[in-house]
């Protein structure tokens, strides 16, 4: 059996599903999980039944972890609001993402501590998300002591964030100068925001807010026009960070070194690192941190001398997703990346073994046909999932992909270029801030004339 | 089916054995704990003085926005103080609503 953590997974998502949609006490789904162990100890030396006995495991610890993703500490902000009801309350904590400025006012997530109503002081847990009128120079990992009306409104459903907070800034904790961040996202964050100067010093508006979703995974700045053609013809996926990017990033990075003659392994080394550096960059979202985990289990295959499997790496990476959150099972950009980069490694070798685009001698007609068909594969694998999530059919995704993943990629690595120019040597750098504002006006007009093609998608 | 040597099923039960044991003491420790109430220090930390306020102050409170700081400063110096904070409904344009939504982030002292 080469793919066991397939199976492992398999199981694992069962039981999460299952436990989903049927309730059963937690000490009883534990007393049978630890039976079952029991059971595989006896069994250590009986192949079938050892195996059939892991299996019940794996499933009921995937209904095991959801029970207690679900249960909630008495101490949880939430628990103190009821359903639908405003109360004043003064929060301390820390803030947990970037904030981010929009519309005049700033948001974040705030990681809370404690927790005043009506005089009483309690410590508590829990993530909000808070509004604060203005910019006010917050920065990620400050404590603060927050005030405002808490409330718990009808459309929030965000992972574990239940409450919100309209804030004014009350105070400072008693050490303003302290970041209380985990410093590796401080200096990822740090990064993103140098970044962002870059892009959008150099360039106009439009092309900066596509360039800096592409690079970067911030949307914010993006106009809803361009987000809403790009579903149609199924090319969004180049406006959000996913794995194709940080492959590309993975790529540079190994080039780079390879120009200094630094050896595979040493590369891998620092490869690593900075890829991590980059998935926290983006806002470690469900294809970024499964891309990454993939790279890194390649890099350390390889480092170790081992076998790489890509079923089993992408194994390794959904397990490690929902076992930090197994509510991400439910989530969609979960479902899409797992599902288009299995539809891909599945789909794609068969399809290539029908067509046989090898027998085609002109090398640019060969390229095209066979991003046609990673391009199909891909959609084949998708397009229920986009039916059922966005109603909306895109026939024209297969060949829109064909052309514009190219040119995303090329604008991406533009995109890096520029930034790295722009550190380096500024003077140059509006050269390449062309280069990159003609690529995405380029990028843009190809979307806007494929749209226009008849039955290049229907509304469900 | 998944065909692992003897070792490799240890390591397994090992690993899995951990894991269930970690979900169950996370679970217990969130069914029993307790809320732990810290203090009653800072009641008014935060809040802000309606008598010694400058316009900023106001106008970071949501809902106030700056010509209204304006006229809650005007009649504070009218006045010359105010002792209540219902006194804020003499101001012009303080409506119910607003009123409430604001009254929270004050005190007087």
């Amino acid at each position: 059996m080469r793919r066991p953590l397939v199976w492992f997974v398999f199981f694992f998502c069962l039981g999460i599903y299952l436990d989903s949609h049927v309730s059963m006490a937690f000490f009883w789904l534990e007393l049978f999980t630890l039976l079952f162990l029991i059971l595989c100890l006896l069994m250590l030396k009986r192949k079938v039944l050892f195996d059939f006995f892991l299996c019940v495991v794996i499933f009921l610890l995937g209904a095991v972890l959801f029970q207690n993703s679900q249960k909630l500490s008495p101490n949880h902000i939430s628990k103190y609001l009821k359903y639908s009801y405003k109360r004043f309350s003064i929060v301390k904590g820390i803030i947990d993402t970037p904030p981010v400025l929009k519309n005049g006012r700033t948001s974040f997530l705030f990681q809370t501590k404690e927790v005043q109503f009506d005089h009483l002081r309690l410590r508590t847990c829990g993530n909000i998300l808070v509004y604060v009128k203005g910019n006010n120079a917050l920065d990620y990992g400050q404590e603060l002591i927050l005030g405002g009306n808490l409330y718990r409104p009808y459309y929030l459903r965000r992972g574990n964030i239940s409450l919100v907070m309209n804030a004014r800034v009350m105070n400072f904790s008693n050490a303003p100068k302290k970041n209380r961040g985990f410093f590796l996202k401080r200096f990822a964050f740090y990064l993103k925001r140098k970044i962002e100067n870059i892009i959008f010093s150099y360039l106009p508006s439009m092309p900066a807010a596509i360039l800096d979703a592409m690079l970067l995974g911030e949307r914010r700045m993006l106009s809803p026009l361009i987000n809403n053609s790009m579903i149609k013809t199924g090319t969004v996926h180049i406006l959000v960070v996913s794995g194709f990017n940080t492959s590309l990033v993975a790529l540079i990075i190994i080039s780079i070194l390879k120009l200094f003659r630094v050896s595979r392994k040493i590369s891998f080394y620092i490869a690593i690192p900075l890829i991590i550096i980059y998935c926290l960059m983006t806002g470690a979202s469900s294809p970024v941190v499964r891309a990454t985990v993939m790279a890194i289990v390649f890099m350390a295959a390889y480092l170790l001398k081992r076998e790489t499997n890509i079923y089993n790496s992408c194994a390794i990476a959904a397990g490690f997703i929902l076992t930090v959150n197994p509510h991400q099972l439910f989530d969609i950009g979960f479902q899409l990346s797992f599902i288009s980069v299995l539809s891909i490694v599945y789909l794609y070798p068969r399809l290539k073994l029908f067509f046989k685009p090898e027998l085609i001698k002109i090398k640019p007609a060969r390229f095209l046909i066979e991003g046609f068909l990673v391009s199909l594969s891909a959609w084949l694998g998708t397009m229920g999932f986009i039916a059922w999530y966005f109603k909306i059919f895109s026939p024209i995704t297969v060949i829109a992909n064909i052309f514009i993943v190219p040119l995303a990629a090329l604008i991406t690595l533009c995109g890096f270029a520029l930034v790295a120019m722009g550190i380096l040597c500024p003077v140059i750098a509006p050269v390449f801030a062309s280069t990159n504002e003609l690529l995405v006006i380029v990028l843009l007009n190809i979307n806007v004339f494929l749209l226009k093609i008849p039955g290049a998608y229907f509304n469900l | 089916m998944f065909d692992f040597t003897p070792q490799e099923r240890r390591v397994i039960l090992f690993f899995l054995s951990m894991m269930i044991a970690g979900i169950a003491i996370s679970y217990l420790k969130k069914s029993y704990a307790h809320n732990e109430l810290l203090a009653n220090l800072y009641q008014n930390v935060g809040k802000t003085n309606l008598n010694t306020a400058d316009k900023a102050s106001f106008v970071s409170i949501p809902g106030i926005a700056d010509k209204l700081a304006s006229r809650i400063i005007e009649y504070r110096d009218k006045e010359g103080g105010l002792l209540n904070i219902e006194d804020l409904k003499q101001v012009k344009g303080m409506t119910n609503y607003r009123y409430e939504k604001i009254k929270d982030f004050l005190f007087i002292k």
